[in-house]
């Protein structure tokens, strides 16, 4: 794997992930796609597993510095290590148990495993604050309301992912990925 | 990943899976602050050479409509409003300061001239938009507490916590932000209504007006479409009074007490988490301390 390419690929889908999420969330909610789960889903869908884990985990933590977190009855924030780190691996994990079944050249393969990585994250990372809510944060959670946006916006992140793939798919042979030629490499080609 | 061998890497992950676990279920947020604040500063700013042009560029394609200040009417209605914020903002000190005389004990220690602004771009927001980043920090001057507009006259939030090159600001709007007091223009200047409003977290403020009633006894009701001005001497310093927090857009019978009117108020420049750019109020003895400090550099 292009570690250097990864490195770069990455800084962008943070940027991307601070800058364009309010822009894209839909109304006045904040149901909004995750670009850092679509890189990840790429690197998960090709990459060696164990290099796929330190990736999860790398922009998990990246995620978790960059995420500040309101503290409840203050105006105030919080940032905490951890949560994003484990749910980003457990969300790679996902995806590298079922990548052998899929199609992977496909582009609606990655916005559906995406998906399935953004629902998987959403799920532990609400699990995880609710816990911390309810043992020692005051950190301002309702679990219910952040589980139904998060998973509204895992289906968000799966269209994106479709979306993203046009551009993503043709690149990771600059990331180093190897995409394996398969039947389906004649019908991918036209993607 | 790009050094350690294989054998190293079979180890080092488990073990790092298993620190984030332990720092993400067993170690309190209070705990982590202190030494996780400096590294997500540090990667906040990594972060932003993308997304401080994409955020502008977003902004850009898909701008929050605030007021136009370019065409002449847009000018116009610029001047009236800053002039309209600066006259309600005289009087409520005014009034302020009367109370004070009457109860003999007048104590300013700042005046609406003592203080400066600064412009500052939005290099990132929050997802949940309960923070906004902006590109200033204590270099300039810039403290916790200050307060931070969109175009000088309309309310965006207050300033929570300022580092080195950049600082974060909490909108009104946002869950976390805590409650306000603002006043509703019933009647030009001369009628006023308290309300103390509450962030819905969904880009508005709902809160219960005053019953207040004319002299031959009719209840004093706001409307759709009135203007609601920060008056709120113990959360917001005084330079802050009077600013725009929003217009009314909707009025409906309060649930907790049925003689008084609930109303929900949206900020009339939008989306506050969608905002590019900002002008923050700093107390201009810090700013001049600020410039002082650059000189010397």
């Amino acid at each position: 794997m292009n570690k250097l390419a990864l490195v770069l690929v990455a800084w962008v889908a943070l940027g991307l992930e601070l800058s364009l999420r309010p822009a894209l969330a839909l109304g006045a909610t904040t149901i909004s796609p995750s670009f850092v789960i679509c890189i990840l889903t790429l690197v998960a869908m090709f990459a060696q597993p164990s290099a796929v884990r330190w990736t999860a985990l790398l922009l998990g933590l990246a995620v978790d510095l960059l995420t500040a977190l309101p503290i409840a009855n203050a105006a105030s924030d919080t940032r905490i290590v951890g949560p994003s780190a484990i749910a980003f691996v457990l969300a790679a994990q996902l995806v590298l148990s079922v990548r052998s079944v899929m199609m992977r050249r496909n582009p609606l393969t990655l916005g559906v495993l995406a998906m399935l990585a953004a629902l998987a994250t959403a799920i532990a990372l609400v699990t995880v604050f609710t816990v911390r809510s309810w043992m020692f944060d005051p950190i301002a959670w309702s679990a219910t309301s952040e589980l139904w946006t998060r998973c509204a916006s895992a289906v968000y992140t799966g269209v994106l992912g479709s979306l993203l793939a046009f551009a993503l798919l043709p690149l990771a042979p600059v990331l180093g990925l190897k995409i394996e030629t398969t039947m389906m490499a004649g019908r991918a080609a036209k993607y | 990943m790009v050094i350690l061998t294989p054998k190293l890497t079979k180890k080092a992950l488990p073990l790092a899976i298993g620190a984030c676990v332990v720092l993400a279920l067993v170690v309190p947020a209070r705990w982590q602050r202190d030494w996780v604040g400096p590294f997500g500063q540090l990667a906040t700013l990594l972060v932003a050479p993308v997304s401080g042009p994409v955020k502008r560029l977003a902004h850009f394609v898909a701008p929050t409509p605030v007021p136009a200040s370019d065409s002449f009417v847009g000018q116009l209605k610029q001047e009236n409003d800053e002039l309209r914020t600066q006259l309600l903002a005289e009087r409520a000190e005014a009034a302020r300061l009367r109370t004070l005389l009457e109860q003999q004990r007048v104590m300013i220690t700042q005046t609406p001239g003592g203080v400066t602004h600064l412009p500052a771009s939005v290099i990132a927001a929050s997802s949940d938009n309960t923070m906004l980043t902006v590109r200033a920090g204590t270099r300039d001057g810039l403290g916790a507490g200050d307060v931070a507009t969109v175009n000088f006259v309309h309310l965006l939030g207050k300033v929570n916590a300022a580092r080195t090159r950049d600082a974060s600001v909490v909108p009104i709007t946002a869950k976390n932000a805590g409650d306000i007091e603002g006043v509703v223009i019933v009647d030009g200047l001369t009628m006023t209504l308290k309300a103390r409003l509450s962030p819905t977290g969904k880009g508005t403020l709902v809160g219960d007006v005053e019953d207040k009633r004319t002299e031959d006894g009719k209840a004093i009701e706001p409307q759709v479409g009135q203007d609601v001005r920060l008056l709120d001497n113990a959360g917001w310093p005084q330079t802050a009074q009077m600013l725009i927090i929003g217009v009314i857009e909707d009025v409906r019978p309060s649930p907790r007490q049925p003689l008084r009117k609930q109303i929900t108020v949206r900020p009339q420049v939008g989306d506050l988490s969608r905002v590019g750019e900002v002008v923050m109020q700093m107390p201009l003895q810090r700013e001049r301390l600020a410039s002082e400090r650059e000189d010397s550099r």
